[in-house]
């Protein structure tokens, strides 16, 4: 009993790169999304070592919004020197959580003309899979593929795949498999095997009711499962990667601050 | 009243499919029921041997189903059990002699004559497996207490449930002793991995080793615990749901716990 979901071919609407030279900032900064990308223009005429300070107010609005941002920093005619460069990127990825930052500057293109070429060039070095601004048969994105939710108790040698994430109402034995592009949330006891982030590697996670996979998979690293017959339940669990290893959280302690005070707060392990 | 067809199953081998097959068909004809068992172990026929009819076996299943004798030549009426019939597997071909929708026509033939059809399925889930379910109404599922028979079980389950078919659980040879130790999975724990319905409980017992090796039931022998528990599993199945499932229990346990009591510890 395998489910495969076909890939719903959804065509991102791509602006018109010319759009970008428009309105410039005459100081501080501006963000914009472009595709996937946000591009933070940043204005010519101001002085270099106010650049962090302005990203950093203008960052600090949105917090949220920014994290596992891909971002390309615009710095227009003009090119900012090497450290004020690390420092911005330390910054955005540690204050944050972006998850890529490059430089673009018109500088370096031909007599000082913009072309779509800068960005196509900034866009491949943040994700080398991406092609560039224009419109590409890419592979979408695990949050932009369908979504499965699964009724049902999955049996050892049955198997439920999803392009994105994937819902599994029901326990997963021993000895079946559940596979997700994205997130894999499990609302039962998850006993078998398990690989999330088939798309979106060791960002996404794995959410189980009562967690003792045989096998844990996120992105590209595995765990050899808990598997413990013990009868003690340690209540809804979160497996995430972090520092390359995958570790596993009570609920209330991999989502600490976004949860009400009803969740049970297990000990985490 | 409708008749059925049940296929006792396991996916893993030797965990005594046949056994139970010959038993608890034993015991349901034993209450007056018209009952017919079917090896569909074809290649590996035992069920015969197990049921002491194997000198008697002349036409097979195979034979029957590819219209070379007719269903009732390959009847073999147990002589010593009232209403139980038997058509043999054979030994000569192979699972993939016949298909699926042969044992369905088949079995729509058999279920005018008969109240219950007990199919012995092959291990494995390969062409036996699929021949073997084909027509089944219902499925019961024997497993031991070994977490690998368990597992099988479990994936047996699974493939019954997509064909639709509802399964009961037999756990065979429970040892008690290792039960009471640690040792062996409980029957709770069984049930609590694969949780399904489960329809009876059979105690380890060398009185089985012995009365298939001569071809005898051990239904009919009244001092065999797992001869005991085989009949209250047929009972069960014919309409008395409600019969309580006896856990088997360390020999000698009530005894020691007497003397335990008398001495004061």
């Amino acid at each position: 009993m395998i489910r495969h979901l076909s890939m719903a071919a959804t065509p991102r609407q791509d602006k018109p790169q010319e759009s970008l030279l428009e309105d410039r900032p005459r100081d501080g900064v501006l963000i914009k999304g472009i595709n996937d990308h946000l591009v933070v223009d940043i204005c010519e005429t101001c002085a270099e070592e106010d650049i962090p300070e302005m990203i950093n107010k203008a960052f600090s609005k949105q917090r949220s919004f920014f994290k596992n941002a891909d971002v390309i920093l615009q710095t227009g005619k003009r090119t900012i020197d090497e450290s004020s460069y690390q420092h911005i990127r330390r910054m955005l990825k540690g204050e944050f959580a972006v998850r890529s930052v490059t430089q673009c500057s018109i500088m370096t293109e031909d007599d000082g003309v913009f072309s779509p070429t800068c960005y196509r060039a900034a866009l491949g070095a943040a994700r080398p899979r991406r092609a560039g601004l224009v419109p590409s048969s890419d592979p979408l994105r695990a949050e932009d593929k369908p979504s499965l939710v699964h009724k049902g108790r999955l049996r050892s040698g049955q198997a439920v795949e999803a392009e994105g994430h994937l819902v599994q109402i029901g326990d997963v034995h021993t000895g079946a498999m559940i596979t997700a592009g994205g997130d894999i949330f499990v609302l039962g006891a998850l006993k078998g095997s398990a690989f999330a982030g088939v798309d979106a590697g060791r960002e996404a996670l794995v959410f189980s009711l009562d967690m003792r996979p045989t096998i844990l998979r996120i992105g590209d690293v595995l765990a050899s499962g808990y598997g413990g017959q013990d009868k003690k339940m340690y209540g809804p669990e979160v497996a995430k990667v972090d520092n390359g290893v995958i570790v596993i959280q009570a609920l209330s302690r991999a989502f600490e601050g976004q949860l009400a005070e009803f969740v049970p707060k297990g000990e985490g392990k | 009243m409708e008749s059925k067809v049940f296929v006792v199953t396991s996916g893993k081998g030797g965990v005594g499919k046949t056994t139970a097959t010959a038993n608890i068909g034993t015991a349901m004809a034993m209450t007056g029921k018209n009952v017919l068992v079917i090896d569909l172990d074809i290649g590996l026929r035992n069920l015969d041997v197990v049921m002491g009819l194997e000198n008697r076996v002349v036409f097979t299943v195979v034979d029957v189903i590819k219209g070379r004798c007719n269903h009732k030549k390959a009847l073999i009426k147990d002589r010593r059990v009232d209403n139980l019939f038997l058509i043999p597997a054979s030994q000569i071909d192979t699972k993939d002699a016949i298909n699926e929708q042969e044992i369905r026509d088949l079995c729509v033939t058999l279920k005018n004559e008969f109240d219950y059809i007990f199919i012995d399925c092959p291990a494995g889930i390969e062409q036996g497996f699929k021949n073997a379910i084909a027509a089944a109404d219902e499925a019961i599922v024997i497993t031991t207490p070994d977490v690998s028979a368990v597992r099988d079980a479990d994936r047996i389950i699974g493939l019954l449930d997509s064909e639709s078919i509802s399964s009961k659980l037999i756990i065979n040879r429970i040892n008690p002793e290792l039960v009471a130790r640690g040792d062996m999975l409980s029957h709770d724990d069984v049930t609590d991995i694969l949780s399904i319905k489960l329809l009876g409980l059979v105690p380890l017992d060398d009185g089985i080793t012995i009365s298939t090796n001569r071809g005898e039931f051990a239904v009919t022998d009244d001092s065999s615990p797992a001869g005991r528990a085989f009949f209250r599993i047929g009972q069960r199945l014919n309409g008395h749901q409600d019969l309580p499932i006896e856990v088997p229990q360390v020999k000698g346990g009530f005894m020691k716990k007497i003397r335990k009591i008398i001495s004061g510890r």
